[in-house]
């Protein structure tokens, strides 16, 4: 065990899993992830070539041309970069190009802002990556290094982010298991990839499909990520050799669901506050458990209708907006579950939520399912700030 | 938590308000025990008002959220009781380590340590500021027994290195050696 932040065990995975190429921009709160690797570089501690570039835009390019050469290649970006960077997500999906990106999340503005929330991870979802958020310094690592071996499954073949909350699991340092090189290195086996672009030979890659050969691709990504799933339990099952303290056979989490009547839902670091509130609502004698998302893409539908289907109630946490339509994970689980679904939007843009927050918004969530009158989403303002009166810009007039 | 302790740091941008929190729980990991340390980030400038926070358990620490009912707060700058309140939130049995010398300012559990005066007298001074954030570990562990100091010296040679990791580790033991408690309440 070593006290180490998020975004230094980020940069140990990527050592760890001997990356041949990084392409790196700065940005808030990612950035001690790339700082850490070119200062890894210039010690002579890695091999891997870290290339800086002017953009994020770029940084995919850098990352995305290595990948398709044939090398395993990293990136990480927040918010505002991830943003400019999209154009490229879509292109390393399309290009079914093994990568793998870590994402420190972060409010998008305007306004600035650069305290955490989850809305820039989350609007990638229809990008064709393979998507996981973790909860803890330790699961940063460890997707990590899960990711690359799951993106570079022949039966995948899709780019995979790793999403981790920006300062809350990025800048917090706490006790992390640093997996052996030896061990990483038998678990993560030689680079594999569909296709090498070679100057030697005749490939050559983005020139214009034909509508139906489009199509095609596009279902082809749509089933690599839905068939990622085994995949994904079986490299979960398979990396307890790299870390005997970790449990990834499932895609998500349960906590204390087999005798629970009602479910939270929650995804990334506030899910440990929650399970502090649940522990809480639970010697107070409300029968309440909790599901942690840990998969955006794959959506492991089956798993969610197994321990959350027979649920009297459940409410699902969003630290992201699908502005209009409340919060992307709240609109996920309405399409998976048949059952009552309360969705409450809170933490946006860094605002904290504590256990007694967590406590106070499942109690009044919990009334609105019992008594059988489901509001439209709530947005939660903790402590003192309950009520928040909205002025727009045109009632300042 | 079976048993864990909840601190809160206190002091202004530039002071090393992040490293000290950083720096215990290295220490506490070293030791063995859980902990986990971080700061609210803003936008930090040189002197303004800056809060950090580490919390150490024997078993996994899973709340993420800053601490609002602190056991311990270690304040580094003293002009910060006159500006605001460091010591909200404290636990009824709260200790208040602090950079303090002659009579004890506020009452409570306090635990003072001349902490600027140690700094100037070992010429661990930077840019004209007396460091004082890791000597103040010296006192924390004065005032409540643990990690152990040599714990926070390996933990200061882990981060430091030279000169200033030398000069830090003595200033911890002076700053451990001249921490008093003040048991009577002084109003």
């Amino acid at each position: 065990m070593k006290i180490i932040s998020g975004n230094e065990a980020v940069a140990l995975a990527v050592k760890l899993a001997r990356v041949g190429v990084v392409g790196i921009y700065p940005i808030t709160p990612q950035t001690t992830i790339i700082e850490e690797l070119a200062e890894m570089k210039a010690k002579g501690e890695i091999s891997t070539d870290v290339v800086r570039v002017e953009s994020e835009h770029s940084a995919m390019g850098v990352t995305l041309g290595a990948a398709v050469s044939g090398v395993r290649a990293f990136t990480a970006t927040s918010s505002q970069g991830l943003l400019y960077m999209h154009e490229m997500v879509w292109w390393a999906a399309g290009s079914r190009a093994p990568i793998v990106m870590v994402v420190a999340t972060r409010a998008v503005g305007a306004p600035w802002n650069i305290w955490n929330e989850n809305t820039d991870f989350m609007s990638e979802r229809d990008s064709g990556w393979i998507m996981a958020f973790a909860s803890s310094p330790q699961e940063a690592l460890d997707l990590t290094l899960q990711a690359f071996r799951i993106s570079e499954d022949p039966r995948v073949f899709v780019p995979m982010m790793v999403g981790m909350d920006g300062f809350i699991l990025s800048h917090t340092k706490t006790n992390v298991y640093i997996p052996s090189q030896e061990d990483v290195d038998t678990f993560l086996p030689p680079r594999r990839q569909p296709y090498v672009i070679d100057p030697e030979t005749q490939e050559s890659m983005g020139n214009i499909f034909q509508p139906v050969h489009y199509m095609k691709l596009r279902q082809s990504i749509n089933e690599a990520i839905v068939g990622a799933k085994d995949v994904i339990s079986e490299v979960g099952r398979e990396y307890e050799k790299v870390n005997p303290l970790a449990d990834y056979k499932t895609l998500n989490v349960e906590y204390k669901l087999d005798d629970a009547e009602y479910a939270v839902v929650t995804m990334g670091a506030w899910s440990l506050d929650a399970m502090e509130a649940v522990d809480r609502l639970r010697e107070r004698g409300v029968p309440v458990g909790l599901y942690r998302v840990r998969y955006i893409r794959p959506w492991a539908e089956e798993e969610i209708e197994r321990a959350l289907g027979d649920k009297k109630g459940v409410i699902v946490f969003d630290r992201a907006t699908s502005l209009g339509r409340g919060g992307p994970l709240y609109l996920e689980m309405r399409a998976s579950l048949n059952n009552p679904v309360k969705g409450v939007i809170a933490g946006l843009g860094g605002v904290s939520m504590n256990k007694k927050d967590f406590m106070d918004a499942i109690s009044r969530s919990l009334e609105e399912i019992r008594r059988g009158d489901i509001k439209d989403v709530t947005w939660y303002y903790p402590g003192e700030v309950k009520e928040v009166e909205l002025g727009t810009p045109r009632s300042a007039i | 938590m079976e048993s864990s302790l909840e601190i809160r740091f206190h002091g202004r941008g530039g002071q090393g308000v992040v490293t000290a929190a950083n720096l215990l729980a290295e220490a506490a990991g070293l030791d063995g025990l859980f902990s986990s340390a971080f700061p609210i980030y803003g936008a930090e400038r040189r002197g303004a008002e800056i809060e950090s926070y580490c919390r150490i358990s024997d078993s996994q620490i899973r709340e993420t959220s800053p601490i609002e009912e602190p056991d311990v707060v270690v304040i580094l700058d003293p002009t910060l009781l006159k500006i605001s309140n460091p010591v909200r939130g404290l636990k009824r049995d709260g200790k208040i380590v602090l950079n303090w010398k002659g009579n004890p300012p506020v009452s409570g559990k306090l635990f003072l340590v001349d902490a600027t005066g140690i700094a100037m007298e070992l010429k661990l001074v930077k840019s004209g500021w007396p460091l004082v954030n890791i000597l103040m570990l010296g006192a924390l562990v004065k005032a409540v027994g643990m990690p152990s100091l040599e714990s926070v010296k390996k933990a200061i040679d882990l981060e430091f290195s030279g000169n200033v990791a030398e000069l830090n580790k003595r200033a911890v033991e002076v700053a451990f050696e001249n921490t008093r408690e003040v048991k009577e309440i002084v109003a």
